[in-house]
């Protein structure tokens, strides 16, 4: 038997015995490719950690793993250093950390060759089989071989990455993520790139990513984690056709949707629980809007429904027409939006112009932008990383000062908050407010949650009486018990994170939010919260937004208008369903075509 | 929210407990304080008290540690000594930190004029020998015990400085201070109350080192005469005066010296789990 067969194999911390991953089997024929889904704590990087002998020191794996007829739970350190690289290749998640930063690229691959076909080669065929590889990833220009890992893109760096985890040919390549660290049109080629070399090679690939689209565009088929097990598997397309388990129905309607705007996502209520906590119940049922008594009394096992797809759920045969209905109620919908740019404006940026200058270099970051944000207008600003979006957004919240330009905000002139009188700029901090990506960090860690909101609030009111209960109020009004005040900040989920930052924002009353990718940090089903969230907010409090984002689908779902950013520089602007629907300038024809689908096509084309 | 509530109680549960060494640790510390305050009222005779028929002698039953060359009970003494051993080290850590948090927080954080002033402030008492520096000038104006607090705290604050400067440079351009700043806190608020409680770790471990220095140093400058009036019941003093006296009764030199080294270290080993304990409690609660 050749391939991959895993049966039972069980990750668990080695001191405590906690349950990390249990009862996972896989199979995987040669040339077949595969995709392990899953959010963060789902136990799919464990899992495919465990596959190549990479676990973290005081974690280990039992169970069986069968690889082209190697026992892989029973192979030593040496054992494994002859099977990685050479039959299991591993691309990882951050191209920025993976290579070496003091070696050449040449060096990178070089090193990853076969010892023995190495000291063979002599130096100029070392160099020509280098060139060979980059060629094979995709990079024709042979001077990238002598160059450092700093001196490149992260695309680049992942196609060197990829060019180093091929060296030895290996028969079976695990993906871990491999263009999540990446810009969304970056992220196509990549995916596309190995999808090609797969098939051109032969290999079997395992691709783990949280998104079921990229997963159901790559692969056969899918298998689907929460919680340390397998809920469901099936082809995938299948899967995409009917999902057999409430957590792969939720995980398919929390992703919003790129060509239309719903009201509401559809959220699943929670976040991922730790995997030994559900072990002895239906993993999901504490999320499950499905779930009865049965589901509490011991895991279910995971079962056939229909020749070739196996599922968790079982209520599954009861539940299957709901499902459907809902899944279908969800897919119908679709909102028109009015947008039309309001004739009093809350910030008018006028030929906004930011150099950055690191040590010689000068590096422009907005080459004269104007952009128009409206009083309780929700605004976006679309681009990848280096267009410039996050820049213009924190000169508007005043945490940057332009090189040159205009702001005026609120009829003020906030084009250098340093010149501003005490008073404007106090009016200002509570006119704008910002949202930060990485909501945790934007927490002081050593102070509580309920210390943080008080803080924001005695800035409005210095004089607030009944702190505790206008504490409380804040946290129930973005969906927090009024307990979470006592807690400190690494106590919470990310989600909670975002909901806390959210909270100590409105704390000062604001007119205009700047959110700085507010959910990119959040796995899908939070992130469906989040964007509720703010819609729901935005309608209590009539608050403008300026939603930064790289990802077009949410952009669709929270904002009227939309500026497309682009090296620095507007390159397209209108309404958002005009602007996404029939986009004219050929950079946002590329980023729309970059939004992952499910269709098979979407790596073919362009 | 049952689900939430109790991945919380897992988070909390492994508190970092003290171990043996630290139990032993805290309570040396806390009977060493206690000398400090108490101990002329435990003390067996009077510590300044003189018996010049006695003299030297060794241990006995009546002086436990024996007594110096003027007969003053050597175990009252050291009992005495405590105040000033633990007093001046305490004012010295206490002053640097309060003086170095100070101008290492305005460093880091604004950068610019005010770094470069503060920190060339600080090369120049680094380029300083700063023992030598302290008997020179304690030997100019007189030795006196308080003086000599001073001038510590003003050549060890500098390390202070630099240490706190280098984590608040590190902690500025974090988020929870943008953050802070575009809700509009003011910037005293930001550097004592959101930028300081994350530097604090390495504040107070630093004054602990410190403590354990200045104690020894004190404690030195009484050895040549520079720190405490003769005379007086000091650790240091008492290992001064008892050096000639080494082989006719060593416990009169090695008691207290073992009493510098002794709290010296204990006081390191409970700067180290304070460390431990604050830098893990943003992470564990």
């Amino acid at each position: 038997m050749t391939g991959l067969t895993v049966d039972g194999l069980r990750v668990v911390a080695g001191t405590s015995g906690r349950m990390i991953v249990d009862d996972v089997d896989l199979s995987l024929a040669p040339g077949e490719s595969i995709a392990i889904v899953g959010e963060s704590g789902s136990g799919k990087s464990m899992t495919a950690k465990a596959l190549i002998g990479l676990l973290p020191r005081g974690i280990r794996a039992e169970g069986d793993a069968n690889f082209a007829e190697v026992d892989l739970m029973a192979l030593d350190e040496n054992a494994w250093q002859r099977v990685r690289g050479s039959r299991i290749g591993l691309i990882m998640q951050n191209p920025f950390t993976m290579l070496n930063p003091v070696f050449r690229v040449h060096r990178t691959i070089e090193d990853s060759l076969r010892p023995e076909d190495r000291s063979r080669m002599t130096r100029a065929q070392r160099r020509q089989d280098v060139v060979w590889r980059l060629a094979e990833v995709g990079i024709t220009d042979a001077s990238v071989a002598d160059r450092y890992p700093f001196q490149l893109s992260g695309g680049m760096r992942q196609r060197v990455a990829i060019a180093a985890a091929l060296a030895r040919e290996p028969e079976l390549l695990i993906a871990d993520e491999p263009s999540t660290a990446l810009d969304v049109t970056t992220q196509r080629d990549i995916l596309a790139l190995i999808k090609k070399l797969q098939v051109a090679r032969g290999m079997s690939l395992i691709l783990i990513t949280h998104d079921l689209r990229i997963a159901f565009s790559m692969c056969d088929r899918a298998y689907v984690m929460y919680a340390g097990v397998m809920v469901e598997t099936a082809t995938s397309s299948e899967l995409e056709h009917e999902p057999l388990h409430p957590y792969t129905q939720g995980l398919l309607l929390s992703e919003p949707p790129a060509d239309r705007r719903i009201a509401e996502l559809v959220a699943i209520p929670g976040s991922v629980p730790p995997a030994d906590q559900v072990a002895t119940a239906c993993p999901f049922s504490t999320r499950c809007a499905w779930a009865k008594a049965e589901c509490l009394v011991g895991r279910p096992a995971l079962s056939e429904v229909e020749p070739g797809r196996l599922s968790r759920c079982i209520r599954i045969d009861e539940i299957r027409g709901e499902l459907r209905e809902v899944r279908s109620a969800a897919e119908a919908e679709a909102v028109e939006t009015s947008a039309t740019e309001p004739a009093t404006a809350l910030v008018v940026v006028t030929d906004a112009h930011k150099e950055f200058r690191s040590g010689q270099r000068t590096v422009t970051a907005l080459g004269s932008v104007s952009i128009r944000l409206g009083e309780g207008e929700g605004v976006g600003l679309v681009g990848e990383s280096g267009s410039g979006k996050t820049t213009l957004g924190r000169a508007i919240a005043g945490l940057e000062t332009l090189t040159g330009g205009t702001i005026e905000i609120d009829g003020i002139d906030a084009s250098d908050w340093s010149k501003l009188s005490a008073r404007d700029r106090k009016k200002l901090r509570g006119t704008v407010q910002m949202i930060f990506q990485d909501a945790y960090s934007s927490l002081n860690p050593t102070r509580s949650i309920g210390s943080a909101l008080a803080e924001a609030i005695s800035i409005r009111d210095p004089s607030a009486r009944n702190m505790s209960q206008r504490v409380g109020e804040l946290l129930h009004s973005v969906g927090l018990e009024p307990e979470y005040a006592q807690r400190k900040p690494a106590a919470l989920s990310g989600g909670q994170h975002q909901r806390v930052a959210i909270a100590r924002a409105l704390a000062v009353h604001p007119k205009l939010l700047i959110c700085d990718e507010p959910v990119a940090a959040l796995d899908v089903s939070v992130q469906a919260q989040v964007l509720n969230l703010f819609s729901r907010i935005r309608e209590e409090h009539g608050i403008g937004y300026l939603f930064i984002t790289h990802d077009l689908s949410i952009v669709r779902q929270v904002v009227e208008r939309v500026y497309v950013m682009h090296n620095g520089s507007v390159v397209e602007a209108g309404p958002v369903d005009d602007v996404l629907g029939t986009p004219s300038h050929p950079y946002t024809q590329k980023l729309i075509a970059s939004v992952p689908s499910a269709e098979a096509g979407w790596l073919g084309e362009g | 929210m049952s689900a939430r509530t109790e991945v919380v109680s897992l988070i909390e549960a492994p508190r970092t407990r003290p171990n043996v060494l630290v139990v032993v640790t805290l309570t040396i510390l806390g009977l060493i304080v206690l000398l400090a305050v108490f101990g002329r009222l435990v003390s067996p005779y009077d510590p300044m008290q003189q018996d010049l028929g006695l003299g030297l002698s060794t241990p006995s039953s009546e002086h436990w540690l024996g007594t110096d060359a003027l007969g003053r009970d050597i175990l009252s003494r050291i009992l005495a000594g405590a105040a000033s051993a633990v007093v001046g080290p305490f004012v010295i850590a206490l002053g640097a930190m309060v003086l170095g948090n100070v101008l290492g927080l305005l460093a880091g954080y604004r950068g610019g004029r005010i770094d470069s002033i503060i920190m060339r402030w600080v090369d120049l008492t680094f380029s300083l020998p700063g023992t030598l520096v302290v008997i020179v000038v304690a030997g100019t104006f007189g030795g006196s015990y308080w003086l000599a607090v001073v001038l510590l705290i003003i050549l060890v604050a500098p390390g202070d400085a630099r240490i706190i400067r280098g984590a608040t440079l590190e902690q500025a351009p974090r988020p929870y201070v943008e953050a802070a700043k575009s809700i509009g806190v003011s910037e005293p608020r930001i550097l004592l109350t959101h930028i300081w409680p994350n530097v604090a770790p390495a504040a107070i471990a630093n004054a602990s080192i410190n403590f354990a220095g200045s104690l020894v140093a004190l404690a030195g400058l009484s050895f040549l005469g520079l720190g405490v009036a003769a005379g007086t019941p000091d650790w240091g003093l008492m290992v001064a005066e008892g050096r000639s006296l080494l082989f006719v009764n060593p416990v009169a030199v090695l008691a207290p010296a073992a009493m510098i080294v002794l709290t010296a270290t204990m006081v390191s080993i409970a700067g180290d789990w304070v460390y431990e304990r604050l830098s893990s409690r943003g992470m564990s609660r």
